[in-house]
Parts: structure tokens; C-alpha cells; sequence
């Protein structure tokens, strides 16, 4: 016999399920079941398709009524809702202005974190092919990881590797800045050597010439669009000579291309680009090439459609170690890795990355900050809300007894949160226009106020009225539409004690997140003035200094030395390599031998000064004695390496560089910091050389004039070479460039953060003693002082922002341990910055409720009572 | 008195000629065949609900059966006024038609 499930046949199952969405009522039930009989009716007279297509005519038969009844009617009630929400709005301006004004507040900060975060992790991602080019890595076993790859790596991966479409190389010319001239202008500009596939690897826009060979064979150059312009005057320079000057001989490049300006996230930054095959082509750079022990380059490629990391990867690592293996001279000693080009703004830490890298956890520090003060926002539109609820009730409870359903009224709700937030979002976007161009020289990158270009800001903007609308809202509303008609006409004083226990703990939480948001600013300030004036062991103020960037400045740079020294203006000039914020060269394999005759191999980071470097740098000499002009092979040490090597006598032993060449240390200098305060002073040495750059300690005072002086001697002497220098301050500043820029971003937040939430504690203040005048009248007609009815009044919300402060000190003393981790000198955190803090934020929340309190307290209780 | 509108009219005529077979779909069958349209549902539906809130007309649910795929029915029966309601106006309707002249359209259908 037929089973039960079988007994007849079924409309299609789906069609059943949108007909009983259709009919939603109570009696949908018996309805379905009519349609399922003439269903079957039809089926066993014509068939299943014509039963079916029926069933289908009768679901459209039933839209149009269902979409009036349920839209037309609801628009009607939307209507009423909206005008509700307003009326509501306006009656209670004061408490609906500090809602508007927290959230957009809170909306503001949100948005512009979020432009901050967004830009960070946008680099490299406007390359067509982003997803699929990698930046190739090296590593060696005693040396970590590095991006500078050797030649012959490019030429062996085309060959033996399947998958990879192209392959780029592009070379970071020594020194930096190089001068280009053209048409009798010259600047300072910095760019790169690249080969012929770069502009195929990489689609920076072009204006001009083409992609294809514009790299291609030697002595060519492609402009971006700024500097073809300041050296041309215009951008129409394709054919034309530019001449590049270092400190060889200068070159004439021809121009081939003109690319845009380089977009400001993009990892490689660049003014121009050299043909590869011109340097191939110098005699004198022919030691990179075909090599695997030279390594300076960086190798990018681009795999084929459909290739991945994971596949490309491993054939890679096999082909080197059977490289490796072989015995040959010219093997490679190095293993390889591949490192998505997106991932190279935010994932790398390279020392000395040509990268322009960022650092991701600021990145998930500041989304954390930003979603921190949208949460303190909603806690302001949350606490008024339910501590309105007394005022609400009445309306709920009447549309209850005219016959809402709970869902429309929690509907409602939500809605009139909807329109708060949008209302405080469109502010919000003002504010953001407004407040851009500020935050951009603070937050140190070039963000644009782009409403509706591809990245805009509007469904970001979207998104949060939403997600504040939605987390804002749904408390009170839930709360709200539960009211009990009956309690709430009845009684005849609510009183809004409903959710009292959620809004102390909101005030808690709101005020812990500004405690540590104080508490982290103080720390963070502190550390960068502890940086600040740490004994550094050399004085970094008053020096200027001056490269030579090209041949011509070079040659007369003792000349110019000597000039500058006779001036009045300037106190000492040392000829150096190196600077204190920038021991650059790290060698390895000095032999010493220690004083028991054990042998030992040492590592220093080390540069090239002059016998002025110690005076100019302030830097004291420990023992032994100062470099001296006619000094060979010697050298000095500084504290930290002679504590390696372990010598008693120090002065006059003997260190072997690359086990051939002997220096005799002639002194040792104290410590100082050579690097920035994250890591600790290591082993460094100075070898007695002539470098291309000069510090110049100025005397204090007059700097227009001493920097004019400089200039002149400077330009008389290099037939107008461009004047350009830089303060060893500044240099120093660099070091800490990602803090400095936190500090400052953290300081605004902070102060808006303790702002919003110090305006929801005026607007729940004001709310409580509105609904306690008559109260405060009695107590006072009673005999109670004004202040024992201020203490009266400030002790609960007192209370509550001391236990948010206790709260917020564990949780801020363990966030900024491991920030302070990232210094190998810092601050110790002291219970005086906690207490401070907590000072601050109970000082300013009493000044917020105490100045409400004590005007409610001070009114002639006649006043109030009047009306009873 | 309050009139029904046409179709409210049919319909609680087919619930009283269906007795205890009245729901949905042997009134629409009913209304059908006598009117020679086909009737929606949802044209079934809104003259049941109304009559049922006028207190014309009653409902209770009943065994399911097979063909509905084990949904219940739901019965309609008139009530006292429902059916009082019918008499008026039948009565109504004779004495209009009693009040003019005799008419005898020339066709009849055979």
C-alpha cells in the first residue's frame, strides 16, 4: 500500500513554499491545502505540467494583492513613524543634539581611520596583474632574510622554471638621489635601473612613448610626468636628452617614455627609470652580472594565469638545491622565496627595504581604536535611549492597545535609530570633508576627500550608518517593544529604572575604553620624549648635512669643507660616510685575538669618517685617542664591541679584516645609539676614510643666514649644482617616523574618544536630575545642604567611572607592555601614569555632571514643586 | 438593511446549498459552474473572511484528507443571522422583482 509521504501527488516544493510565504496569515494552513486538492484535481485530469503550470498561475495571480497590502499600508505607517521619530527628536532637543553630535563624531573617526586603513592596504593593488607577481627573497643561512637577489637568479628561472609569465629586475642605484639635467635645469631626483619587462610586470599608467621596448637596450630613461615637466617644461620630451650625473662619469639617456606620476601606494617609488642594459653595458659594473655571490638586485615575477605560490614555490627551492649541489665555482649559496607584491607594503620589515613598508599592526591597532570610538558612540545613543524609555512608554503602550504588534513596534524603533544615524552620518561626511586636509599632514599620506571616485567613501559610509544603526538601536528596541501596555498607561510616574544595570555597565565600559586610550597616549608620549632626550651619546642638533651627489660637487668637496670651516658661522666640519643615525655597511669575518690567544670572528656595523667625526658628533672617546690626519689601517671600536672581544689593553691590538689586512685600534668610543632605540647597541667600529657627504655643526642662532652662507660657499664651488642638505634632527625623526605618526593620530583620537563619551555622561546627567527635581525639591524643603544633595546626585556616576577606571588599567598596562616590547630601550610604566590618567578622566566627567548637578540643586525647591 | 455585495451573496448562497461540504474548493466549483466563470481563490477567500467577520457565517476545521497533502479543511456553516440574512434577501429580491413589470427576455437558453 502507499505510504503515508506518498498518498498524493505534490505540486512542485518550492512553488508550495512562496505560495505559504503569499499566504501568511492564520488560515494558510487550510489554504495550501485547497490549492493541493485542485492541484491534484487537475493532475489526474491533464496531467502533472498543466497542474503544475496552474499552481504557478495562481502564485502570480496572488502578487499584486500581497504587495498592497503588504507596501502600501506599510508605507502608510512608515509615514507615521517618521513623523513620530521627528516630533520625538525636536521635543527633546537637548539629548537628541548630543546623540547627533557623538555619533556623527564617532562616525568621523571611524571614516577617517578608515580611509587611513584602507590606503595602507591598498598598495601595489591597482597593478592589472597584482594577484599573480611576486617579489622573489633570499635568504642565507647566517645572514636572514633579504630582497637582494643576484643576477644570474633572473636568467636561471626564465629557462628551468614553467609558469612564469615574465620576470623583472630592477636595480636601486648606490647613494640615493642623483642629479638629472636637462635643457640647463637640473634636480635632484632618485629612480632606478630596470629592465625592458617592467612596464609589462608592473602597469604603471603611461602617457606617453610605449610599454613595450621603452627599456629596451642601453642609455634610455623614461620620465615620470613631474620631473619631465620641472626639466622640459612640459611633458612633450620623448626623444629627447636628459643627462644623469653620480659620482662617475655622467651619462646622456635618451627619453623614451612618460609614465604618470607614481601613485602614492605603490611600494616602489620612483622619478625615473634607467634601461637595465645601460649599466650591463659599463665595464665598471660588470661584477653583478652573471654572478650568484653578487646580490643586488630585486627580482620580481609574474606568474602565469592560473599558477600559484604553492606550485611555483617548491620548484624553485628544487632547481637551486640542485644548483647548489653541483660543484661548481658559480653556484648559489642562497635559498629562495616568493613574497606576493600586495603583501610587501604591510608584511615586510626588511632593514633598509627600498620599499616604501608600513606596518600592519598599527594598521590593526588604529581599526581597533576606530571601532572602539564607534562603540563608545553607541553607547551614548544606547544609554539615552533606554533612560527615555519612561518618556516612550506611553506612546508604546497606546499602540499596543490600539493593536501593534511587537514587531512592528520594535521595527519602528529601529527605524527611528536608522534615521538618527543616517542624519549623524551625512554630518559626519561634512566633518570628514572638512577635517581632511588636516589629517592628511598628520597621518603623513596623501588621502584624497573621494566621495565617488572607485574607492570612495560612501559604501563604507553606508556600512556604518548600518552597523551603528543596527548596534545603537536594537537594545532599546528590544526593550521598548516588550513594555507591557498595561504596566506602563497605568503607572503614574515611569521611571525609566528599566536597563538601569545595562546603562551603569555602558558608562563602565565607556569610560574604561577612554581610560586606556589616555593611558596609552600618556605612555606613547612619553616613550617618544624618552627617545627624545635619551643620552643618545652624540648631539644630534645644529648639524647640517650636505651631500655630494655627482662628480663635479664630489671633487671639491674639501674645497668646500675648507671654505666653510673659515666662517664664522660654522663650528667644526667633519667629511664622513657615515652620520650617527646611520652606520650603513655591516661587515663580517674580523679576526681578533683575545687575550687568552683563543681566536674569534666578530661582526661590525661599521662606515668611513674623518679624524673631525667624533667633535662634530659630540661623541667621547673612552680610551686611546682620535683619529689622525696621515692614520693607515686603523681603527676604532666602540664599547659594546670591546666587550665582545673581552681585551684588557685594547689600544694598539690588531683586527683583521677579511683575514688579510691588519687595523690597529687607536681607541675606543662610548656607546651610542647608531640605530633607532628599538634595538640595542651592538659592536661598531669606524674605519679612518673620506666620505661624500659633510656634517656641518653650525653655531646656534641666525639659521636663515647660516643656511644662506652654506648655500653660497656651496654654489660658488660647484658651478650651480642644486643646494640640498638635511638636519641631523630630522634624519633622527625618521628613525621613528611610524611612532611619531602614531602618537599624533592616538593624541586626536584619544581627546575625541573622552569627548563623546564625556557628552553622553552630560546627556544621562541631565536626563536623571530632570526626572529627580520634584525629589530634589523635597529632599530640600526637608533640609537637606546643596552639597550633600551634589554628592547625592555625582556619587553614582562617580562610582561608575572609578570602576571603569580600575578596570581599564590591567588591560591598558598589558596593550602597552608589548608595544613598549618594540623598544629595546624604554620607559618603565609607572603607577603614576595610571593614577594620572584616572585623575584626568574622573576630573573631567565630574566637571561634566557636577556643573548639571549643582544648577539642579541650587533651584528654590517653590520652583519645582509649584505645580503638585 | 445592509446589503452584500454580489459575490458575498453567492457565496453564502453556495456555503447553505454545500450544508456540511462547505469549504473553499467545492464552493468555488459551485460558483463556477452556476456563474460560468472561473472564480480565483483568492475571490473565494475575501467573501468567506468577510462574511465571517459579519457573523454570517462560521468555520471549523476538519479531518484532512489525501488529495490535500494532509492539510485540514476548513468548514463553513451559517449561522442563525447568516441565515436569516439569506431569507431577507430573498425576499428582497422577490419583492423588487415584484414591484415592476413583468419581464420575459424574447431568448431564453434552451
Amino acid at each position: 500500500m502507499d505510504t503515508k509521504n506518498n498518498d498524493s501527488p505534490k505540486p512542485p516544493r518550492i512553488a508550495e513554499r512562496i505560495l505559504s510565504l503569499l499566504y501568511s496569515d492564520r488560515r494558510s494552513f487550510t489554504h495550501l491545502g485547497d490549492f493541493r486538492e485542485v492541484y491534484s484535481e487537475i493532475r489526474a485530469k491533464r496531467g502533472p505540467f498543466a497542474a503544475s503550470f496552474w499552481y504557478v498561475g495562481q502564485i502570480l495571480r496572488s502578487i499584486p494583492g500581497f504587495l498592497l497590502a503588504r507596501f502600501y499600508w506599510s508605507a502608510v505607517m512608515f509615514k507615521n513613524y517618521f513623523i513620530i521619530s521627528l516630533r520625538n527628536m525636536v521635543r527633546d532637543k537637548g539629548s537628541s543634539l548630543i546623540n547627533l553630535v557623538g555619533l556623527a563624531a564617532g562616525m568621523t573617526c571611524f571614516l577617517l581611520i578608515l580611509s587611513y586603513v584602507r590606503f595602507e592596504t591598498s598598495f601595489d593593488q591597482f597593478h592589472q596583474n597584482a594577484d599573480r607577481i611576486y617579489r622573489v627573497t633570499s635568504e642565507m643561512t647566517n645572514m636572514g632574510q633579504s630582497f637582494y637577489t643576484p643576477d644570474l637568479l633572473a636568467t636561471v628561472l626564465k629557462a628551468e622554471i614553467t609558469g612564469i609569465e615574465r620576470i623583472t629586475q630592477v636595480f636601486s642605484p648606490f647613494g640615493g638621489k642623483k642629479v638629472l639635467q636637462a635643457d640647463g635645469n637640473q634636480f635632484y631626483q632618485s629612480g632606478f635601473y630596470a629592465d625592458a619587462a617592467f612596464l609589462d610586470v608592473f602597469s604603471f599608467p603611461l602617457l606617453r612613448g610605449g610599454r613595450g621596448n621603452a627599456l629596451a637596450g642601453p642609455f634610455k630613461i623614461v620620465l615620470t610626468e613631474s620631473v619631465a615637466k620641472k626639466l622640459f617644461g612640459s611633458d612633450e620630451s620623448i626623444g629627447k636628452i636628459v643627462v644623469w650625473k653620480d659620482l662617475g662619469k655622467p651619462r646622456d639617456l635618451l627619453v623614451t617614455a612618460i609614465l604618470e606620476d607614481i601613485p602614492a601606494n605603490s611600494h616602489l617609488k620612483f622619478d625615473y627609470l634607467i634601461s637595465l642594459d645601460t649599466l650591463r653595458s659599463d665595464k665598471e659594473f660588470n661584477y653583478m652580472f652573471d654572478k650568484w655571490r653578487v646580490a643586488n638586485f630585486s627580482t620580481y615575477i609574474e606568474l602565469a594565469r592560473g599558477r600559484s605560490q604553492e606550485s611555483v614555490e617548491p620548484a624553485i627551492s628544487g632547481l637551486i638545491s640542485r644548483l647548489s649541489a653541483k660543484n661548481d665555482k658559480n653556484r648559489p649559496f642562497q635559498s629562495f622565496r616568493l613574497q606576493p607584491l600586495t603583501d610587501i607594503h604591510l608584511k615586510t620589515n626588511f632593514d633598509d627595504d627600498v620599499a616604501d613598508t608600513g606596518d600592519l599592526r598599527y594598521v590593526r591597532l588604529f581599526m581597533a581604536i576606530a571601532f572602539l570610538i564607534l562603540l563608545i558612540a553607541c553607547v551614548n545613543h544606547v544609554n539615552l535611549a533606554t533612560a527615555r524609555s519612561a518618556v516612550r512608554a506611553r506612546e508604546i503602550g497606546i499602540r499596543k492597545v490600539i493593536g501593534a504588534y511587537r514587531t512592528q513596534i520594535f521595527k519602528q524603533l529601529i527605524g527611528e535609530s536608522f534615521i538618527v544615524t543616517a542624519l549623524a552620518g551625512g554630518l559626519a561626511l561634512g566633518l570628514v570633508a572638512l577635517v581632511m586636509p588636516w589629517y592628511d599632514t598628520v597621518a603623513g599620506i596623501p588621502l584624497r576627500f573621494d566621495l565617488f571616485s572607485g574607492v570612495g567613501l560612501l559604501p563604507w559610509l553606508a556600512a556604518t550608518v548600518l552597523f551603528v544603526g543596527l548596534c545603537a538601536g536594537i537594545y532599546p528596541a528590544v526593550l521598548l517593544s516588550g513594555l507591557q501596555p498595561v504596566r506602563t498607561l497605568r503607572e503614574f510616574s515611569p521611571s525609566g529604572r528599566k536597563g538601569a544595570l545595562l546603562r551603569n555597565l555602558l558608562v563602565i565600559s565607556q569610560f574604561m575604553a577612554s581610560v586606556v586610550l589616555i593611558v596609552a597616549t600618556v605612555i606613547v608620549s612619553r616613550q617618544m620624549n624618552y627617545v627624545k632626550s635619551e643620552r643618545l651619546g652624540y648631539n644630534r642638533e645644529h648639524v647640517v648635512v650636505i651631500t655630494a651627489y655627482e662628480q663635479e660637487t664630489s671633487r671639491k668637496i674639501s674645497v668646500i669643507k675648507t671654505e666653510l670651516e673659515e666662517r664664522s658661522e660654522v663650528l667644526k666640519v667633519s667629511r664622513t660616510a657615515g652620520l650617527p643615525t646611520d652606520i650603513r655597511q655591516h661587515w663580517s669575518g674580523w679576526e681578533a685575538v683575545k687575550d687568552d690567544g683563543t681566536k674569534i670572528e666578530c661582526d661590525f656595523q661599521l662606515d668611513y669618517v674623518d679624524e673631525n667625526f667624533l667633535d662634530v658628533f659630540e661623541i667621547g672617546l673612552v680610551a686611546g685617542r682620535n683619529f689622525r690626519p696621515g692614520d693607515k689601517k686603523v681603527i676604532i671600536i666602540n664599547q659594546a664591541a670591546l666587550k665582545d672581544i673581552g681585551w684588557k689593553e685594547p689600544i694598539g691590538k690588531k683586527l683583521r679584516a677579511g683575514g688579510v689586512q691588519d687595523h690597529e685600534v687607536v681607541g675606543i668610543v662610548e656607546d651610542f645609539h647608531f640605530a633607532s632605540l628599538h634595538s640595542r647597541i651592538g659592536p661598531m667600529a669606524l674605519l679612518f676614510g673620506k666620505g661624500n657627504r659633510l656634517a656641518v655643526r653650525i653655531r646656534p642662532g641666525d639659521m636663515v643666514n647660516t643656511m644662506g652662507v652654506l648655500r653660497t660657499v656651496f654654489e660658488k664651488n660647484t658651478h650651480g649644482q642644486p643646494f640640498d642638505f638635511f638636519f641631523l634632527d630630522d634624519a633622527f625623526d625618521a628613525l621613528y617616523k611610524k611612532e611619531i605618526r602614531t602618537g599624533e593620530i592616538f593624541k586626536a583620537f584619544t581627546v575625541l574618544a573622552v569627548l563623546i563619551a564625556c557628552l553622553g555622561l552630560y546627556g544621562l546627567t541631565s536626563f536623571n536630575v530632570a526626572r529627580r527635581t520634584k525629589e530634589i525639591g523635597i529632599r530640600k524643603i526637608l533640609g537637606a545642604s546643596v552639597s550633600r544633595l551634589v554628592l547625592l546626585l555625582n556619587r553614582d556616576f562617580v562610582r561608575l567611572v572609578v570602576i571603569g577606571n580600575l578596570l581599564a588599567w590591567p588591560l591598558a598596562y598589558f596593550a602597552m607592555n608589548k608595544w613598549l616590547e618594540n623598544f629595546a630601550y624604554r620607559i618603565s610604566i609607572r603607577l603614576e601614569i595610571f593614577l594620572l590618567s584616572s585623575l584626568l578622566s574622573l576630573a573631567v566627567a565630574l566637571l561634566v555632571v557636577g556643573a548639571k548637578t549643582v544648577k539642579a540643586a541650587l533651584v528654590n525647591p517653590s520652583e519645582t514643586l509649584r505645580y503638585e | 438593511m445592509r446589503f452584500l455585495s454580489r459575490p458575498e451573496e453567492l457565496v453564502l448562497l453556495a456555503v447553505w446549498k454545500l450544508k456540511e461540504k462547505a469549504y473553499c474548493v467545492p464552493i468555488r466549483d459551485f460558483l463556477n459552474k452556476i456563474t460560468g466563470k472561473t472564480w480565483s481563490f483568492g475571490s473565494v477567500y475575501d467573501p468567506l473572511n468577510r462574511l465571517e467577520k459579519k457573523g454570517l457565517l462560521e468555520s471549523y476545521l476538519c479531518d484532512p484528507t489525501r488529495e490535500r497533502g494532509g492539510r485540514s479543511k476548513r468548514i463553513y456553516q451559517l449561522t442563525s443571522a447568516g441565515r436569516r440574512k439569506l431569507t431577507e434577501i430573498k425576499a428582497f429580491q422577490q419583492a423588487v422583482w415584484n414591484a415592476v413589470p413583468d419581464f420575459s427576455p424574447e431568448k431564453q437558453e434552451a
